[in-house]
Parts: structure tokens; C-alpha cells; sequence
């Protein structure tokens, strides 16, 4: 068993908890109403220059309907000079759309702004607007005021550069994983209409060899489902060395899950073994289920036995190993 | 096929290292002070840009092209 790997799972958990370290911060919010060709300033905006993130700056402006705007921003320090100044040409237009019979109401807006940048320092700044213009469809200047919703975030990340890390991170642990839990050899796959598998093959070392049987089970000519509520099979695995000593007798009686569809019914028995074999060695296998399960009725015939065997795994989670006697 | 999976054990630790910390430091984020303007955005015109680390404001206003509405042809 080698459990590390299993951590790399949590890797792509990384940048997502990032992002939402991010996302927990308080935003700073003030509402700013400009009146027409005049300026207003905002209170002092706290604008942070740490390693984590870095300042978001978010103008929302509440425009009515069918207006337009130009809109100039500046952004000051604590001593009042002009650090960044931009202006921001914003509208929000609806009307009615038909086509093909059909129609509804429309709405387009373009009335925000995001400013990301980083200052030199921590410190107070201030932000001032200037409605320079708000002016309806027709071009005619509206004398009312606009209101300006600001909000800054101090640690805004790249969110979707993060998302995108978490992909790529998800993609290379499962590559990673795989090639630990599956560098394994497979040695044989058998499908046998029989109640019992031998083969002799060259098996051990690092890892573990790992034997998965399945078998199923029909009635021959009844199409009956299960009497008894609970079936069990018994298997036996027999080892021998190369020398046809027995190293290892084992019997476990398992469960028979009964299935059925369209009429027809059928048992499986399901299992898979976990054998340590330290030294690379030639190893003689039997295994053997009953040829048939009696449940009151015609009995179960085994219609076929299949087996898979590997060599060298490594197991994520802890499981019952066999071992050889000496 | 150790080295293969110490590769792709790098490979993996390097991929989360790089784009968490990218995402977080953003380096390529423009810095009040730095030469230029930051890059602009639907409807944002810069007035002016830094020059030897100060602001330096450009003359005159940009042209207003007064509505910008693109209008029912593009909404559905």
C-alpha cells in the first residue's frame, strides 16, 4: 500500500482556495452621484500594494434609460495630484426587436468600469468624476444627476488563470496517480466455461500480485429467478512452487449477487485477491469456484469463469494480502 | 519508468506552483509610475501616461462619438 500519492489529488484544491480566500475579502463600497459637468470626489480609498493580489477598482454608473455618458475619472493621491486620469464613454440604450413574428423588449448597457493596477505604495487615494456629458437618444443634455457606484478590492486575483491552473493541475495528478496505482504487468486474462482456472506463471517481487475472479451462474433450462434470499459460493485458491509444493491453501465463502432483465436471470460472484510473493518465482494456481449453487429449485451451472491477473501493485487503500508459507 | 513518473510528479507541482503564484503576484499588472498607460478597455480612453514616473496629462479631449448603442441588429 502507498497512500502519498493519494495527495496529489488535493493539489488542484490549491488554486481554488486561493480564489476564495480572495473572494472572502470586504470590499470597500461608496455611492457617488455626479451632477451634470461638475465633479464630485469620493471619500479616501485605501489602495494596497502587498504580495497577495493586488488593488480592483469597479465604477458602476446607474444611467437611465436610452442615455449616454462621458464620464472622467481621476485618481489622486493622498497630496491631491493626478496619478491616472481616463474617461469612460458609457450608455444604456432599450427598445423592441421583432423577427420572424416573433418580438420583445431589448436592453444593451456599457456603463461600467474596471481599473486593475498596482500602486507604488500602500496609502489613501481619492477618486474624482466629472459628468462631462449626459445627453438623451436625440443628443439633448439631461440635467439629473448620475449616481456612481464604486467598489475596490485590495486582493483581486486572476481568477480565471486560476480556474485554468486547477484544471491543468487535476489533469497531470490523475496522470500522476495513474502512473503509480497502474505501472503494474498484467500476466494473464482468462475466460474459461469451466469452475476452475490452473495456469503456472512467473510471478513476485515489488508489488503485489492481484487476482480478479468473476464467474457467472444460470439455470440451464428454467427461467426461475433465485429461491433463497442469500446465496454464498465458496473459493479456493491453491499455490504451488515450482517444485509442486503447496505454499498456500486458502477458502473464503463468498456472497452470489443475483441480477435479472427482460425475464432472465443470472448470478455473479465477484472477488479479487491480494497475494504477496517476495522473490520473483514460478507459481502454480487453482482456483475453483462450485460448478453449480443449489437455492431449492433447478440448480445455478456456472456458464463461464473469468480471471484477471497482474503483477507488481501498489494498492491506494489498505487490503487484505495473502502470503506465501515458507 | 521512475524518471517518467519523477517528471510527471515536477511537471504537476510545477504547473500549480507557477500558475497560483502567477495568478496571485499578476507581474505582468500595470504599476502607477511605469512608462505608458494601462492597457484600455471597452469605452476607456487614457488622458495622458507616464512619462520618467510621472503622469504626464495628454492635451485636449478624446472625441466623443456621442451614442454608442449598437442597437436591436445585435440583440436577441
Amino acid at each position: 500500500m502507498r497512500r502519498w500519492p493519494l495527495l496529489l489529488g488535493l493539489l488542484p484544491l490549491i488554486p481554488l482556495l486561493v480564489l476564495l480566500m480572495s473572494l472572502l475579502e470586504r470590499p470597500q463600497r461608496q455611492q457617488i452621484a455626479v451632477a451634470p459637468e461638475q465633479s464630485s470626489t469620493s471619500e479616501p480609498l485605501r489602495l494596497e500594494s502587498g504580495w497577495f493580489g493586488s488593488p480592483l477598482i469597479k465604477l458602476q454608473a446607474e444611467l437611465p434609460l436610452n442615455t449616454a455618458m462621458g464620464l472622467g475619472v481621476e485618481l489622486l493621491d493622498a497630496g491631491g495630484a493626478t496619478v491616472l486620469e481616463l474617461a469612460k464613454d458609457g450608455w444604456r440604450e432599450t427598445g423592441i426587436w421583432s423577427e420572424g413574428g416573433e418580438s420583445g423588449r431589448w436592453e444593451e448597457s456599457d456603463a461600467g468600469l474596471r481599473l486593475s493596477l498596482r500602486p507604488p505604495r500602500l496609502g489613501a487615494y481619492l477618486l474624482r468624476l466629472t459628468l462631462e456629458d449626459l445627453l438623451d437618444t436625440a443628443g439633448r443634455p439631461l440635467e439629473s444627476p448620475l449616481l456612481v457606484r464604486l467598489e475596490v478590492r485590495n486582493h483581486s486575483v486572476d481568477a480565471p488563470l486560476l480556474w485554468f491552473t486547477a484544471l491543468v493541475t487535476l489533469l497531470m495528478a490523475g496522470i500522476a496517480m495513474r502512473s503509480i496505482y497502474r505501472n503494474c504487468r498484467l500476466r494473464k486474462v482468462l475466460r474459461l466455461e469451466d469452475n476452475r482456472v490452473r495456469l503456472r506463471c512467473r510471478l513476485g517481487g515489488a508489488g503485489l500480485v492481484r487476482m480478479e475472479l468473476r464467474a457467472r451462474y444460470e439455470r440451464p433450462s428454467s427461467d426461475a429467478g433465485p429461491n433463497a434470499p442469500r446465496l454464498m459460493a465458496e473459493l479456493q485458491l491453491e499455490a504451488s512452487d515450482a517444485l509442486g509444493r503447496s505454499r498456500l491453501v486458502f477458502r473464503r465463502l463468498l456472497p452470489v449477487a443475483a441480477h435479472s432483465s427482460d425475464g432472465d436471470h443470472w448470478l455473479n460472484v465477484n472477488e479479487v485477491l491480494h497475494l504477496k510473493v517476495r522473490e520473483p518465482l514460478s507459481l502454480g494456481l487453482k482456483l475453483t469456484l462450485p460448478e453449480t449453487i443449489a437455492d431449492g429449485g433447478q440448480p445455478w451451472e456456472i456458464e463461464w469463469l473469468r480471471l484477471v491477473l497482474e503483477d507488481g501493485v501498489l494498492s491506494p487503500r489498505p487490503v487484505a494480502v495473502l502470503t506465501l508459507e515458507p | 519508468m521512475a524518471s517518467e513518473r519523477t517528471l510527471i510528479l515536477v511537471l504537476t507541482l510545477s504547473a500549480v506552483t507557477v500558475g497560483t503564484a502567477t495568478a496571485v503576484s499578476r507581474p505582468f499588472l500595470f504599476q502607477l509610475g511605469q512608462e505608458g498607460a494601462p492597457p484600455g478597455s471597452s469605452g476607456v480612453s487614457y488622458r495622458g501616461s507616464y512619462r520618467g514616473g510621472r503622469w504626464v496629462p495628454s492635451r485636449g479631449r478624446s472625441d466623443w462619438s456621442r451614442f454608442q448603442g449598437r442597437g436591436p441588429g445585435t440583440a436577441k
